[in-house]
C-alpha cells in the first residue's frame, strides 16, 4: 500500500494571462491562478494508484498564502492530506530554492514510497525543480513520465523522450516527473469542492522544517512577450484556376518555415 | 470557431473560491463531453425525439451535477442554489440548443422543491435515483386548455381509500420520454385539482409514471415534434383512473398552488441561467464573425448599424445575468441558509426580472446572431438556428409564460388590488 506524495504548484494561468502592450510584461496581478497543468495529472494519476492499490496520497505545495488555493484543489480531487509550505518571498526564489524547500518539506513528511511531479510547471515551465528534489533527497528520478505501473516494490515507468518511449524498472522509493499525455484528470463534484474547503492544511513556514538563508544561484532579470512580426504573405486564390497553384505555393512557404 | 469575450473585472457578481473552483471544473467537464456531442443530439432528436442522450445524462450525474442542493441524505449534493446555477450556465454554454442544461435545470430544481416540500420517505425514495440519473423528475402543471391558468387546471385526483386516483390531461410536459426510458423511471411535481374550483383546491403530488422500472397502469403518454432543443423530450399524458399511493401527496392537501409557485421560481432561476449561458455562445459566436467578415472593405463591426446593436444586446446580457446570480444568492439565503430576514415572497419579483429578461435577451440575440451571418445561419451547417430556436423555448414560455412574468413583478411591486382585471 504506497504512499504517494504529490508536488503541485500554484501557478498563473498562462491562458489568461495577459500583457501590458508597449512594455510587454506580464500582468502578474491580475492573472487568475491554479494548480499546474502537469501536476493535475501527477494528483491523477496518485488517485488511480491509491484506486488500484490503496495507500494514501499527500499534496504539498511551496508558494505565497494563496497556493493552499491548489491544495484545496487536489483536496477536491481526493487527496487524503495536504500540506503548504508557505512564505512570502516565493517568487524571488530559484529552482535550486525550491527544490531544497520541497526536499525538506517531503522529509519532514516522511514514510513515502513514491514521490510524483508535473515534468514542467505551466508558469516558469524549467523544468528543473523535479530533478533537484530527486538529487537532494537521493532517490532515483524518471522524467517525461506517461505511464507508472507498480509492481511489488517496483515501478515501471514509461517516458517519452520524443525520439522514442523508454520503459524503466527502479526500486520503491522513487520520484516521477509525469506529462500531460499520462491520463486525463477528474473534474471534482461539487460535494468534493465542498468538502474540500473544509479540509485542514497543515501550513509551514522554512523555520518548520529546519531551512535558514537560501543562496541564490541565479535569477530572472526579466520576462516580457516576445514580438513575433507576422510576414503578411498572400497566395492569390481568387478564382477556381488560381486555386492549385496556390495551394502549391503555400505548402512550399509552409515547408521553407519547416511548419511541415 | 468562437471568439471568448473578456469580461470586466466584476465586484458585484463575484463568486468564492469554491464556486470559482465549481466553475472551472463544470466548464472543463461541459466542454469535453457535451460541446462536441450538442449539434449531432440535436439533428439527430430533430429526426426521432426518443434519440435521448442516455450517455450523457449518466456522466452529468456522475459529474454530480444533479440534485446540487438537495442534502447529501438523499444522495444530493449538498451544494448551493448558486452553484447549481452555475452549472447550468456552463452546460448551456456547451449545449446552447439547451436540452442537458434543461434535463439538468429540471433535475435540480423540482427534486429540490420535492426535498423542502415533501414527505421525508418520498424524497429518500425518489432523490436518490434522480441524482444518480436513473430517474428523471420534473414539473407537470400545464394542460391542453392552458398553461398560464395554472388556477384553472381540470386533472382531478379523488382520495379513494390509501390512493388517490387521476383523470385528465397534461400537455406540453417536458420528460415525458425520459420517464420511459431511464431505468428507474420517475415523474413530476405534477398539480391536480382535489377541491373546490380556483387555486385553493390544488394539490401537489410526486407523480410517478414509472418506479421501479415499470411503467404504472392508467398512464398513457405521448411524445411531441418539437422544433428546438433537441435531445430533451416533450410531450403529453392522459390519466385514465391512475392510482398513486396517498403518501406522495407533497405537503397538505389544497396548498398545491402554493408549492408549486415556490417551485416555479426556484426553477426559472436556473432556466434564466440557461438562457445567460446559450447567450453567451452566442455572443461569442458573432464576435469570432465580426473578426473575420469584411464587407465594402471593411470589417462589418465598423458600421455603427451591427456593433451598436452588438453593444446593445451586450448590455442585456450582463443585465441578465446579474439579474440570474442575484436571484440566486437569494434562494441560497432563504433555502439553504434559512436566513431568517428573507422569507420566499422575497423571490417573486427578482425571479420574474430574470425569467422575463434573460430568454428575451437570449431570443433576440439569437436573431440577431443569425442575420449578422447572413445567408450561412439559414443553412443547416450553421448551429446558430439550433441555439436560437432552443433558447425560445422558454420565451414561447416553458416554466411560465413571459407576459406572467411581467405580471408577477407588477403585481409585487404595485399590489395586487391595482393589478388584477
Ligand atoms: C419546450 C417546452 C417545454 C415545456 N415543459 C413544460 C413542463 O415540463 N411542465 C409544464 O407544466 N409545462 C411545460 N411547458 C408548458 C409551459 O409551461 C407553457 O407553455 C406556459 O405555461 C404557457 O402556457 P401555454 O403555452 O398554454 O400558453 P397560454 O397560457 O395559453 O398563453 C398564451 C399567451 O398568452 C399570454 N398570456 C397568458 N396569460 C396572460 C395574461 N394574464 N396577461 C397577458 N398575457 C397573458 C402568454 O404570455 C402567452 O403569450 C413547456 C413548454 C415548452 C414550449
Amino acid at each position: 500500500m504506497p504512499n504517494i506524495i504529490v508536488c503541485v504548484k500554484h501557478s498563473y494561468d498562462v491562458q489568461q494571462l495577459r500583457y501590458d502592450k508597449t512594455s510587454r510584461k506580464f500582468l502578474l496581478a491580475e492573472a487568475p491562478k491554479k494548480m499546474s497543468d502537469m501536476d493535475r495529472r501527477a494528483v491523477e494519476e496518485a488517485l488511480r494508484i491509491k484506486e488500484k492499490h490503496g495507500g494514501k496520497v499527500i499534496a504539498l505545495t511551496v508558494g505565497n498564502q494563496d497556493s493552499i488555493d491548489t491544495i484545496r484543489q487536489a483536496y477536491a480531487m481526493g487527496v487524503d492530506e495536504g500540506y503548504a509550505v508557505i512564505d512570502k518571498d516565493f517568487e524571488s526564489y530559484d529552482t535550486n530554492n525550491v527544490a531544497l524547500i520541497l526536499a525538506q518539506a517531503i522529509r519532514k513528511i516522511g514514510n513515502f514510497d513514491l514521490v510524483l511531479f508535473g515534468s514542467a510547471s505551466t508558469d516558469g515551465y524549467s523544468r528543473q525543480v523535479p530533478p533537484k528534489v530527486a538529487m537532494y533527497l537521493g532517490l532515483p528520478f524518471i522524467n517525461f513520465v506517461r505511464e507508472i505501473r507498480l509492481e511489488g516494490n517496483y515501478v515501471l515507468a514509461t517516458s517519452d523522450y520524443e525520439d522514442g518511449l523508454y520503459t524503466y524498472r527502479v526500486k520503491l522509493p522513487a520520484l516521477i516527473a509525469v506529462t500531460l499525455d499520462i491520463n486525463e484528470p477528474r473534474t471534482p463534484t461539487p460535494a468534493a469542492i465542498l468538502r474540500a474547503s473544509r479540509k485542514p492544511v497543515t501550513q509551514w513556514t522554512l523555520k518548520d522544517l529546519g531551512v535558514g538563508a537560501l543562496k541564490k544561484y541565479f535569477e530572472v532579470l526579466d520576462s516580457y512577450m516576445p514580438e513575433t512580426p507576422r510576414k503578411h504573405v498572400i497566395f492569390d486564390a481568387s478564382s477556381d484556376d488560381k486555386i492549385p497553384d496556390a495551394v502549391q505555393k503555400l505548402i512550399d512557404a509552409l515547408r521553407r518555415e519547416g511548419v511541415i | 470557431m468562437s471568439t471568448p469575450i473578456f469580461y470586466p473585472k466584476d465586484t458585484l457578481v463575484s463568486f468564492t473560491k469554491d464556486e470559482i473552483m465549481f466553475r472551472e471544473s463544470v466548464r472543463e467537464f461541459a466542454q469535453k463531453y457535451i460541446a462536441p456531442k450538442w449539434i449531432e443530439i440535436d439533428e439527430e432528436a430533430s429526426k426521432d425525439p426518443m434519440k435521448i442522450p442516455l450517455d450523457l445524462i449518466k456522466k452529468v450525474a456522475d459529474q454530480g451535477l444533479l440534485c446540487i442542493p438537495c442534502s447529501d441524505k438523499y444522495g444530493g449534493q449538498g451544494g448551493t442554489y448558486t452553484m447549481a446555477t452555475i452549472a447550468i450556465e456552463e452546460l448551456a454554454y456547451a449545449d446552447p440548443a439547451v436540452a442537458l442544461a434543461v434535463y439538468t435545470l429540471l433535475n435540480n430544481g423540482w427534486p429540490f422543491a420535492l426535498q423542502l416540500f415533501g414527505k421525508e420517505e418520498v424524497a429518500q425514495e425518489i432523490i436518490p435515483h434522480v441524482s444518480k440519473g436513473e430517474a428523471f423528475f420534473g414539473i407537470a402543471s400545464t394542460e391542453p386548455q392552458g398553461g398560464s391558468d395554472v388556477a384553472n387546471i381540470r386533472m382531478t385526483a379523488k382520495k379513494s381509500g390509501n390512493v388517490y386516483v387521476f383523470n385528465g390531461e397534461k400537455a406540453y410536459i417536458s420528460g415525458v420520454g425520459e420517464v420511459q426510458v431511464l431505468p428507474w423511471g420517475g415523474g413530476w411535481f405534477l398539480i391536480a385539482r382535489t377541491g373546490e374550483a380556483g387555486h385553493r383546491g390544488l394539490s401537489a403530488f410526486a407523480f410517478l409514471a414509472k418506479k421501479n422500472g415499470v411503467i404504472r397502469k392508467g398512464w398513457y403518454p405521448t411524445v411531441y415534434h418539437d422544433i428546438g432543443r433537441h435531445g430533451l423530450t416533450t410531450g403529453g399524458f392522459k390519466c385514465e383512473n391512475f392510482e398513486l399511493e396517498q403518501e406522495y401527496l407533497i405537503g397538505e392537501e389544497n396548498k398545491g398552488f402554493y408549492y408549486v409557485m415556490e417551485g416555479f421560481n426556484l426553477a426559472r432561476i436556473l432556466v434564466a441561467a440557461a438562457t445567460v449561458g446559450g447567450a453567451r455562445w452566442l455572443l461569442e459566436q458573432a464576435a469570432q464573425w465580426f473578426k473575420t467578415r469584411k464587407l465594402f472593405g471593411r470589417y462589418i463591426a465598423s458600421f455603427q448599424g451591427i456593433s451598436f446593436k452588438f453593444a446593445e444586446l451586450y448590455a442585456k446580457y450582463e443585465a441578465a445575468r446579474y439579474f440570474v446570480y442575484r436571484a440566486a444568492r437569494l434562494a441560497d439565503k432563504i433555502y439553504i441558509e434559512k436566513d431568517p430576514a428573507y422569507n420566499p415572497k422575497d423571490l417573486n419579483v427578482p425571479v420574474a426580472l430574470a425569467k422575463m429578461y434573460g430568454p428575451e435577451l437570449a431570443a433576440e440575440l439569437g436573431q440577431e446572431v443569425m442575420k449578422w451571418y447572413g445567408a450561412y445561419a439559414y443553412t443547416k451547417e450553421s448551429p446558430i438556428h439550433r441555439a436560437w430556436l432552443g433558447l425560445f423555448s422558454y420565451t414561447i414560455g416553458a416554466e411560465g409564460a413571459q407576459n406572467i412574468m411581467r405580471y408577477i413583478i407588477a403585481r409585487d411591486l404595485l399590489g395586487s388590488e391595482y393589478v388584477r382585471d
